[in-house]
């Protein structure tokens, strides 16, 4: 293989690994979408309280000294636990009393809720301002952290772990969506809220269980995020949370489709700016929002999502 | 612009002067603010620590008043005016800071250094020389895109295959510029970027003899105050273009999509400084603060010599946006936040409107950033992130939607509340002390519980308290 092929490929798979993160997320973000019209901006805190779940459960509540995939799947399942949890109250405390209120209110009221988690995050009762070490859970990494290599391609165990989850984590949502009763009530919801509750379809549980799924992909994510970068911290839901959004808007927001493409596309973007632009890492950041105003200005509806007509 | 019209036609009421006492609101509280810092002091702080306070307190005034233009009396909603603010503090801040007197030659011979350290001439030529750069770089680019647009007529994904392709070509372009030592000459995207920068040295450089008998033609004491003008109105307009450049695309989005592409805005632009190395980059700018304060060659101790100008901004930005809001144009702004088609039946322009109040607010947003620099004598991207943002909303958001008033005064007691829970030793019995600290270090957690309460007492007792609109018109024939 030609260099610059075997440096295209080498940041196409950091790309997939981010952007799994990212669509994780966004998953969240577009349901609650779908359903509310409420862009949920704490979704990025709830995933950093799933990293920061995944940290105590390993460090301070299991003491997993050894690092072994029950371990691993013990914290999954345990930050899952705390984010459904957490989720499901957000929702019933926050959102529920503003459901008929105009969209400005619910927004500010997700900023808010968004600060009291970063910020009681920060606080010394909680986390703390300073960044956690997060510990090894995967078998093999620390003698080995590369799975396999195809030439000089390097495939890391984390990053084909982050895919792998994330791959089930998808089906598993395809599968309650498409499937299950209660997913033909979410998308029932999605399709016409008013409606949907003459039908007897019982809108508040619908809404519930929806948070409580957006709350546990972003656990998943957190966790994965915590293998991959050592360091969690009581901000780190911010940024993700943000281009995990731009993710759902990239791929039109409501389609839950849409936020896994959308997410992956933005992962490899990213990966392709640092790797390729002049001082790329410093545009970073930047070019996600940039993707964002394009998307907007372009085609506001995203590229997977029906445009809106407003009525009169 | 019909209903302007009509209102300038019509006889000017007598006692038309009375109406300024509805403004006084403001300057009430920043007489006080006066007042009170004059007479404190601590004797554990070092230098007049309240004075400074109460600066931020007023600079806060200025941001949460145009804030409010803007999400509260326009009802769009911007995430992104620390970014506007960033704008006006770097841009006032860059324009002094190349007079500062470590950027010359200290073994050369000028007539007075301190005629130097403040040189409002050219601080006047730098600014004009950022505009014709600005110019005509947007020109460029914006024609380009028009051009690009018209090729639809011929296919309609030709654009966005047009602008893709522009996009690889930039980079392709950069980057080979970044890889060899010199610009090859095939790199005219990278070429253009230096010539302009070349051009604005060059506009600098050619300008010297009139901005030095621009600031030659007031006398010495006018220097510092002239220069201090010139940065505030420079870094104010500064950010009513880019915001003019911001809305231009993003005006047309609604609500919460507004708010995302806003936030958006400002991370963009906070980015765009930290890769900037005359903006110094992301360790940040110390500016030089000689320009507008006495320098201590002057042998004055005025430590805060630049506190008249923060209080009188932050009067004026009330009194001009009180009376924006109240004028023709308020209500026209006020009339789209409503009810945007039947405006748009009415005659009044929905866009147009909107751009005058995102535009105004950024203004005074840019201005209250040219205040900060030139207090703080430093700054940093940091200082401009989301958060700060969001503090100015929540500033907006406690002090109640569409009032001014409420706005200033959320603005001050946001930012004393801490400082006094800090000195809680001076205020408080020995026992609350405690208590006192752990309420000013968790004190964003307690601002998030009081926007959430408020947010939702709000929806359940609805009309109890905090109105969302004072003036509701009635329907003709309802009591």
């Amino acid at each position: 293989m030609t260099q610059p092929l075997q440096q295209f490929l080498q940041q196409l798979i950091n790309g997939l690994s981010i952007g799994a993160i990212y669509a994780l997320i966004a998953v969240g973000y577009t349901m609650v979408y779908g359903v509310l019209r409420l862009i949920n901006f704490a979704h990025g805190d709830v995933y950093m309280i799933g990293a920061m779940t995944g940290f105590y459960a390993s460090t301070r509540w299991f003491h997993l000294d050894q690092p072994s995939w029950l371990g691993f799947f013990l914290v999954l399942i345990c930050s899952m636990l705390v984010c459904g949890t957490l989720g499901y109250f957000i929702e019933m405390f926050a959102y529920r009393p503003l459901r008929n209120q105009p969209r400005i209110v619910s927004l500010i009221t997700a900023i808010a809720v968004s600060m009291l988690l970063e910020f009681g995050g920060q606080a010394k009762w909680m986390f703390g301002p300073d960044p956690k070490a997060f510990p090894d859970l995967i078998p093999g990494v620390e003698i080995s952290p590369d799975l396999l290599h195809v030439g000089q391609i390097v495939i890391g165990k984390v990053d084909t772990l982050i895919f792998a989850v994330t791959l089930v984590m998808m089906f598993g949502l395809r599968y309650v969506v498409r499937e299950t009763k209660m997913g033909l009530a979410l998308r029932a919801v999605s399709y016409r809220f008013d409606t949907a509750s003459l039908m007897g379809v019982n809108v508040n549980r619908v809404i519930s269980f929806t948070f409580v799924l957006g709350s546990v992909m972003a656990a998943t994510a957190g966790v994965l995020v915590g293998l991959r970068s050592p360091k969690v911290d009581p901000l780190m839901g911010l940024l993700p949370g943000l281009k995990a959004f731009i993710a759902a808007v990239l791929g039109g927001i409501g389609d839950i489709g849409g936020a896994v493409a959308g997410g992956l596309l933005l992962g490899i973007t990213e990966a392709m700016v640092v790797s390729y632009f002049p001082r790329g890492s410093q545009y970073r950041d930047g070019v996600a929002f940039f993707v964002l105003i394009a998307i907007l200005v372009v085609k506001p509806s995203g590229l997977f999502g029906r445009a809106a007509i407003d009525k009169v | 612009m019909e209903l302007m019209m009509q209102t300038d036609s019509l006889p000017r009421a007598r006692f038309w002067w009375l109406s300024f006492i509805h403004n006084l609101w403001v300057p009430i509280i920043v007489v006080g603010l006066i007042c009170i810092s004059r007479h404190f002091e601590f004797a554990d702080r070092p230098g007049p620590y309240v004075m400074h306070v109460a600066m931020i307190a007023a600079i806060n005034i200025i941001l949460a008043v145009s804030l409010q233009l803007i999400n509260g009396v326009s009802g769009q909603f911007s995430l992104g005016h620390a970014g506007f603010m960033a704008v006006g503090a770097y841009l006032a801040g860059y324009a002094t800071y190349i007079f500062a007197p470590w950027n010359f030659d200290p073994n050369a011979d000028y007539p007075d250094p301190r005629q130097l350290f403040a040189n409002p001439g050219g601080t006047l030529a730098c600014f004009v020389a950022l505009a014709v750069v600005a110019v005509i770089a947007c020109g460029l680019i914006a024609g380009l895109f028009l051009l690009i647009r018209q090729t639809r007529k011929i296919f309609s994904a030709l654009p966005l295959i047009l602008i893709s392709l522009l996009i690889a070509w930039v980079v392709i372009d950069a980057r080979a510029a970044a890889d060899s030592q010199t610009v090859p000459a095939g790199c005219i995207w990278s070429r253009g970027a230096i010539g302009l920068v070349n051009l604005y040295g060059g506009i600098l450089q050619h300008s010297q003899p009139a901005s030095l008998w621009l600031s030659a033609l007031l006398p010495d004491s006018w220097h510092k105050p002239a220069t201090l003008i010139v940065a505030i109105m420079g870094g104010g307009i500064a950010a009513a273009a880019a915001a003019l450049i911001v809305g231009i695309p993003t005006l047309r989005l609604r609500g919460d999509y507004l708010a995302i592409a806003t936030l958006g805005f400002a991370e963009i632009i906070r980015n765009i400084i930290v890769t900037i190395p005359a903006l110094g980059a992301a360790t940040g700018l110390s500016v030089n603060v000689y320009a507008t304060k006495p320098s201590p060659a002057d042998h004055i101790f005025e430590a805060f010599y630049i506190s008249p100008w923060i209080f009188g901004a932050a009067a004026v930005t009330y009194i001009l946006v009180r009376r924006l809001a109240r004028s023709s144009i308020g209500k026209a702004i006020r009339t789209v936040r409503d009810d945007e088609i039947a405006a748009a039946a009415m005659g009044i322009d929905p866009t147009h409107h909107r751009v005058i109040a995102f535009v105004t607010g950024a203004f005074f947003a840019g201005v209250a950033g040219a205040l900060y620099v030139h207090l703080d004598g430093y700054l940093n991207t940091n200082s401009f992130s989301f958060m700060r943002s969001i503090e100015i909303v929540v500033m907006v958001t406690l002090g109640g939607m569409e009032s001014l008033a409420g706005a200033a005064i959320a603005a001050v007691a946001l930012t004393t509340i801490p400082e006094l829970l800090d000195n809680a030793g001076h205020f408080f019995p020995a026992a609350l002390t405690s208590q006192a600290h752990w309420l000013a270090d968790n004190r964003f957690v307690v601002y998030a519980l009081l926007v959430l309460l408020i947010m939702i007492a709000r929806a359940k007792l609805k009309g109890a308290f905090w109105k969302s609109s004072r003036r509701t018109p009635r329907p003709i024939g309802q009591k």
